[in-house]
């Protein structure tokens, strides 16, 4: 089996063409010991079979980011029988400075042009064939979106591979000086001239990538900055040159892009069309999704009792078919009926993010963004977290530095989302019939100030210092491909059902052993191990005024899922199933008596406001962990949501007996942007000198 | 935070010393543009910067006064002494954008207030 490494800029097409290539033979994991992605696939060619593994999208190979160091190291150590590199000819000057660190490496190499239609479209001539000869290696043209000339890219690869000579390109002979640099360093480190990886490895020590450094007992640094910064300079040079000779391109006009651009990033207007967009998006995710969702409810309904009826007549103990029914199957069924409106959401996003508009919307952001130590880019994944934290939280990956992913992932959880509605609706529809909407949004409303309050904090104590350093290519506009946007979505909704279902079937069970069961052995839930600990935690929860274990055991129960807190209510208090049911619809009127004599109206103030804030579901908290590969981080976000919720909600408890529900809500509500506005004026003068400082 | 231009013009500038640490400097705005009071001098400095180029002037990169491992990223995109560079959009706050080397770059506040420019020849 031959191998092929894909390689190129972001926003080049990279994706694409891998999908075009190997179709649906893709595996995804990571890359070893970090959390950047590996996606390898494999296709037939000719009776050969090839695998490709697609490196990280990156605009040099000079080690400055994780993906850019991985990128040099596997070529370099894997030796891939070609190496292919994605241009995008619209943008060649950018793009040529990856293909000349790639030819340094000595690897045969191929170059599928990508975009030649924007270049058509633009009216540049473009020689490939001149720069072909000058770069010393074959180049293709092809669009990958329109899948033309990819059996051209197939052949090529499969000729370089027979000839390796073919691809091996002339590296850009760098100054006397330099050149005398690495002759010196390649002296003093003893590497074999024939070998050729050697002059590579002489670069790469004058580019200080440490892993090098290591191996070849270099120690002293920053010999080199000059040379370095030459090196970089001479590139440029060289591309420079070689597009004028290859290159001819009109007098400057307006691009599509360029005009697109005046409206959607327009000072005035630009941000109400990005609000219309996300309001486009939101809808789109609950209505389809919600037409999804009870089809994939009623499945689970009639999944559990169908096995509830066959396993009774197969006389399975009775144990036996509750475990399965009301605690694998429910559980399970409960995480999966959230998988249509995932789906949609990230199919929305990822067309915004393929078509090149996220890049702008990180612009219109980042005005905003910075105040609470963040940039624009950051801004996508707090709002998703309206929908479900879990996807939130993956879409962090789109942060560059680990500082502002751990950020923005702290800060998610108070975005309400999705799954906390039925909540708010039961008590509203309660305790302040009529003003179910006033209701809801002011808790949406406090829970984007929490979060907001939150980030002001954290900037200054836990996440410290500079952020990424902000610096993003805006792409040209691309209308995204089916297969691309399907795969990427695909690729979600399955990480969704493996890694979240897997935690949450072991959750499911251990719940459903707490609550039908004690020392004894089955029990009724009210002697259960669950009603023990509702007991013992109750007077953690006694200063906000609901004391009592139902309502500790039914908020316990939550951080398995926000919206079985209202079913399980109906369970815990001893309404039967059947009124939770019914709540859920919207029949409230079941529950009702309970409620209200379970809880005084502060009481039910306060509760609405914990389960606003208090820790994120059981699937936020494992993908939190996921992505952050750290233990410590989890169980933070899930100790400070928690302590964040109780210091409200007491306050709420105490304001609301004293005052109306309406003036302790504006106190809170007003409280908390006064200390966002004192944090902010507080820090305005040191933040100018601290991002000048960056 | 008013627009940069009008800070310089109430002559607030930022002064930084080698280690990088950095200081609001109040410059008296009748005496900033005599070319005699020193602060004027950092004044001047502190406009050559891509956070205070005029959008739509061509400019070409000085220097990036910022720590290395910045640095060599931004010399990777492109940002080389004598490389021609165009500030598209600059709103006073926010993220600006700038184009270079044939393609267009967010950069944030912080990092374009490191990459110093001069007027295109």
């Amino acid at each position: 089996m031959k191998e092929l490494v894909l390689a190129g800029n972001p926003n080049a097409g990279k994706t694409t063409l891998f999908n075009e290539l190997t179709g649906a033979r893709q595996s995804v994991g990571n890359w070893p010991g970090v959390t950047v992605e590996k996606k390898q696939g494999k296709f037939t060619y000719q009776d050969e079979n090839w695998v490709v593994t697609d490196l990280p999208g990156t605009y040099s190979l000079s080690p400055y980011s994780m993906e850019e160091k991985i990128a040099g190291a596997y070529i370099v150590e894997q030796r891939p029988e070609v190496v292919v590199n994605i241009i995008d000819a619209s943008n060649l000057e950018r793009n040529l400075y990856l293909t000349l660190q790639l030819l340094e490496l000595q690897q045969p190499t191929v170059i599928a042009m990508n975009m030649m239609d924007i270049v058509d479209r633009w009216k540049i001539e473009l020689d490939i064939k001149k720069l072909a000869t000058k770069l010393g290696v074959p180049i293709v043209p092809i669009s990958a979106s329109r899948s033309e000339g990819l059996e051209e890219l197939r052949s090529a690869i499969a000729e370089v591979s027979k000839k390796p000579s073919l691809g091996m390109g002339n590296p850009v002979t760098f100054s006397e000086d330099i050149e005398a640099t690495i002759a010196k360093l390649m002296k003093e480190y003893q590497l074999d001239e024939k070998e050729s990886r050697s002059r590579w490895q002489a670069i790469r020590v004058i580019e200080e990538d440490l892993d090098v450094c290591a191996s070849l007992g270099v120690e002293k640094l920053h010999l080199y900055d000059h040379e370095r910064t030459e090196m970089t300079h001479l590139r440029y040079r060289y591309i420079h040159d070689l597009i004028d000779r290859v290159m001819k391109r009109p007098e400057r006009f307006e691009s599509m892009t360029e005009k697109a651009d005046k409206i959607l990033m327009h000072p005035w207007f630009g941000l109400p069309i990005f609000g219309f967009f996300m309001y486009m998006v939101f809808t789109m995710t609950f209505t389809f999704g919600g037409w999804l969702a009870g089809p994939v409810e009623s499945l689970f309904g009639w999944v559990s009792v169908s096995v509830d009826a066959i396993l009774t007549q197969l006389g399975v103990a009775e144990w036996m078919i509750s475990l399965l029914t009301d605690g694998v199957i429910s559980g399970v069924g409960g995480v999966l009926v959230f998988l249509p409106n995932i789906a949609f959401l990230f199919l929305a996003l990822s067309v915004l993010e393929d078509s090149g508009y996220m890049a702008r919307v990180a612009f219109l952001m980042d005005r905003f963004m910075r105040k609470i130590g963040l940039s624009g880019k950051a801004f996508i994944p707090l709002l998703m977290g309206f929908g479900c934290s879990v996807p939130a939280v993956m879409a962090t990956r789109s942060l560059e530095s680990d500082r502002d992913r751990k950020a923005a992932m702290m800060m998610i959880p108070f975005m309400s989302c999705g799954a906390r509605m039925p909540i708010y609706l039961l008590f509203a529809s309660v305790f302040f019939p009529g003003k179910e909407a006033l209701v809801t949004f002011f808790l949406y409303f406090l829970g984007v100030l929490v979060a907001v309050l939150m980030g002001t904090i954290f900037k200054d104590t836990l996440f410290k210092g500079s952020g990424d350093p902000f610096i993003m290519e805006m792409p040209t506009y691309h209308i995204p491909t089916m297969k691309t946007v399907g795969r990427s979505v695909w690729e979600k909704v399955e990480d969704y059902i493996v890694r979240a279902g897997t935690v949450l079937l072991a959750a499911s069970v251990v719940l459903w052993g707490l609550l039908n069961f004690n020392m004894q052995g089955m029990t009724e839930m009210v002697n259960s191990f669950g009603a023990q600990l509702g007991h013992m935690i109750a007077p953690i929860f006694a200063p906000m005024g609901f004391g009592n274990w139902e309502s500790s055991l039914s908020l316990v129960t939550g951080i398995m899922a926000k919206e079985a807190i209202v079913s399980n209510i109906a369970i815990i208090f001893g309404m039967g199933e059947a009124a939770g049911e019914a709540a859920l619809n919207g029949n409230m009127s079941g529950m009702l008596t309970g409620i209200q004599q379970a809880f005084p109206l502060a009481a039910a103030f306060s509760f609405l406001i914990f389960s606003l804030l208090y820790t994120p579901c059981l699937a936020t908290l494992t993908v939190i962990k996921r992505e952050t590969n750290s233990w410590k981080w989890m169980f933070f976000s899930a100790g400070y949501t928690f302590a964040v919720a109780w210091v409200y909600a007491v306050i709420g408890y105490g304001l609301a007996m004293k005052f109306s529900v309406l003036v302790s809500a504006a106190v809170l509500a007003f409280g908390t942007m006064g200390m966002i506005a004192f944090r902010t004026r507080d820090k305005r003068r040191k933040e100018e000198v601290e991002w000048e400082q960056l | 935070m008013g627009k940069p231009f009008d800070e310089f013009r109430r002559g607030r500038v930022v002064k930084c010393n080698e280690y990088n640490l950095c200081e609001r400097v109040d410059i008296q705005p009748e005496t900033s543009y005599d070319g005699l009071n020193d602060n004027s001098y950092q004044l001047e400095e502190m406009r050559m910067t891509l956070l205070y180029s005029k959008p739509g002037e061509q400019m070409v990169v000085d220097e990036i006064t910022w720590s290395p491992g910045v640095k060599r990223r931004l010399e990777d995109m492109g940002f080389i002494k004598g490389t021609p560079v165009r500030v598209i959009r600059s709103d006073g706050f926010g993220a600006i954008v700038v184009e270079i080397k044939g393609s267009k770059l967010l950069l944030g506040r912080g990092m374009a207030q490191k990459i110093k420019v001069k007027q295109a020849a």
